[in-house]
């Protein structure tokens, strides 16, 4: 991460937040929608993962849309999905877009890919 | 040799692309109320327009990343969010627009009513985005909107006197029969068409699906420094020809055969066939240009999978949003709204946005965590900051103005 190699200051809303992340073959994975942190008592809290979860964004709009935006959105995910996390160790670099040392987790888009899968490809020359 | 193909072709397309909907009735329509008395419009929106498409291509060559992509990230999510909603609308907006001028084009072709064309012209949109690459398509239509070259030839044929037209242009004041109010209403009207924001936001993604790197910014800023003024001469030529033809004459445009009128008075049957070719290929162009832009900002506010390059399969929100916009549009248009009367709107609510689109621009430009030491120079910012104060001035002023001048009636 050549951002802490220079020793430079990493202020997390300027380089991480609601940055592109893209993996390793250059595909789009999401975007930075929130980032998580871990505490253990005794040691100074951790950046851990990237959050990629569009219902994460409602308490950042904030007021009534945003309530209503993370309600609806985290109805809508499967019951047994989870919000896709990417641990930071994962992350090649931060800047210009966050770019992953690996493909992106399989399955983290579950409705994206079964409309691609199950209507967009049946359209003649969906998959081209 | 390759490299100068595809000079001439970026170039060309530059040409095409600059004129759409907006541009042929804004022109026209000011031509024939006001004659040349608002050309200067046309130079200060093209001067701009060139200013902040140079400084996203040089964003997008720099850092592979398009305008929308950088608005959340800078602007956050709340505020990016609010011109998300705003650019969308006008977007599609405009695209909804040009799908009624393809429609009205292909009316003044075939005389089947406009209504039945619109899904017409709205299918063959799709079947374009959905299987053709993006360089064929792109080069396609902006050679084929060169055909509408013919104002500059019908203008030279007419020949008007020179001298009055110039005296016109420079006397900066509306004519004896029209009021102010109206005349500023149809300036920023005009403006809105030069500086259209799809233009900018189209050529960034457009960038990223080129792979634009920093060896392509000389083509970018060629096609920009050559191609936009060009394309900003032939929308001169078509308010020209209204002002020397429809003023005297006392038309007022109304729909597109109008536009074409001083073309078919002076090159007849051959004018004609050519000036329709030109509407068709550049609304139908403009109306590709719009309907991804609405796309590309969309996806990349929510940072999903976007783009031509990859089969729709692998991008499916972007083809969905693509294909909800079309949907919209066409039943937009079917509820039989006057396409020029939506076209003259989307102007004035392009204009009343502006500052949405070019102030991220402008911030990301100057920042030398994107771009290195190409951000802007000293001179860019100077200009860049008149041209800001300019388009937030713009944008206060369209909407109340529209309202006072009942939409410039």
């Amino acid at each position: 991460m050549s951002d802490r190699d220079d020793g430079a200051v990493f202020r997390i809303g300027f380089t991480v937040l609601d940055r592109q992340i893209v993996d390793a073959e250059g595909v789009n994975v999401a975007k930075v929608d929130d980032v998580e942190f871990t505490w253990t008592s005794g040691e100074l809290p951790a950046m851990t993962a990237l959050v990629g979860d569009t219902a994460a964004l409602g308490p950042r709009i904030a007021g009534r849309l945003g309530g209503f935006w993370e309600t609806v959105l985290a109805r809508l995910r499967p019951p047994d999905e989870e919000p896709t996390r990417i641990p930071v160790g994962d992350v090649e670099r931060f800047v210009p877009a966050t770019v992953l040392s690996t493909p992106a987790p399989r399955g983290m888009r579950p409705l994206e890919d079964w409309l691609g899968r199950r209507v967009l490809a049946r359209i003649p020359g969906g998959r081209r | 040799m390759r490299w100068l193909t595809g000079f001439t072709l970026g170039l060309l397309t530059a040409v095409g692309g600059f004129l759409d909907i907006g541009d042929l009735v804004a022109n026209s329509v000011v031509g024939s109320r006001f004659g040349m008395t608002l050309a200067w419009v046309v130079p200060v929106g093209l001067v701009g327009l060139m200013l902040f498409t140079e400084m996203s291509a040089r964003v997008t060559a720099t850092t592979g990343r398009g305008t929308f992509d950088l608005v959340r990230e800078r602007l956050g999510p709340r505020v990016g969010l609010a011109n998300l909603l705003a650019s969308y609308l006008i977007t599609f907006l405009t695209f909804a627009a040009q799908l009624g001028g393809m429609a009205l084009a292909l009316e003044l072709a075939s005389g089947i009513h406009y209504l039945l064309w619109v899904p017409v012209a709205a299918a063959f949109v799709w079947i374009v985005l959905w299987r053709l690459s993006f360089e064929r398509m792109e080069k396609t239509y902006g050679i084929l909107g060169l055909a509408l070259v013919v104002f500059g030839v019908a203008l030279w044929m007419l020949g008007p006197d020179w001298g009055v037209l110039l005296e016109d242009a420079a006397s900066f004041a509306p004519p004896a029969q029209e009021g102010p109010a109206v005349w500023w209403y149809y300036a920023i009207a005009l403006f809105g068409a030069a500086m259209t924001p799809y233009t900018v936001l189209f050529f960034s993604s457009g960038g990223v699906e080129e792979k634009w790197g920093p060896r392509d910014l000389a083509t970018a800023k060629v096609n920009v420094f050559f191609g936009l003024p060009l394309g900003g001469l032939l929308s001169l030529c078509i308010m020209a020809c209204a002002a020397v033809v429809l003023m005297p004459a006392g038309i007022q445009v109304s729909d597109l055969g109008q536009v074409a009128l001083p073309v078919v008075s002076v090159l007849g049957k051959v004018g004609l066939i050519v000036v329709i070719l030109g509407f068709v290929a550049a609304t139908f162009g403009a109306s590709l240009e719009s309907g991804l832009s609405a796309a590309y900002a969309v996806s990349q506010y929510f940072g999903w999978r976007w783009g031509k390059a990859l089969p729709p399969e692998k991008a499916p929100y972007f083809h969905l949003v693509i294909m909800v916009s079309l949907l919209a549009g066409v039943l937009f248009m079917l509820t039989g709204l006057d396409p020029i009367t939506v076209t003259e709107y989307s102007l004035v609510f392009s204009a009343a946005a502006l500052p949405l689109t070019y102030l991220p621009i402008f911030v990301v430009a100057n920042d030398r965590g994107y771009l290195g030491d190409r951000v802007n120079s000293r001179f860019t910012n100077i200009l860049g900051s008149l041209y800001l104060v300019l388009l937030c001035a713009v944008s206060v002023a369209a909407v109340p103005l529209m309202v006072y001048t009942k939409a410039g009636q």
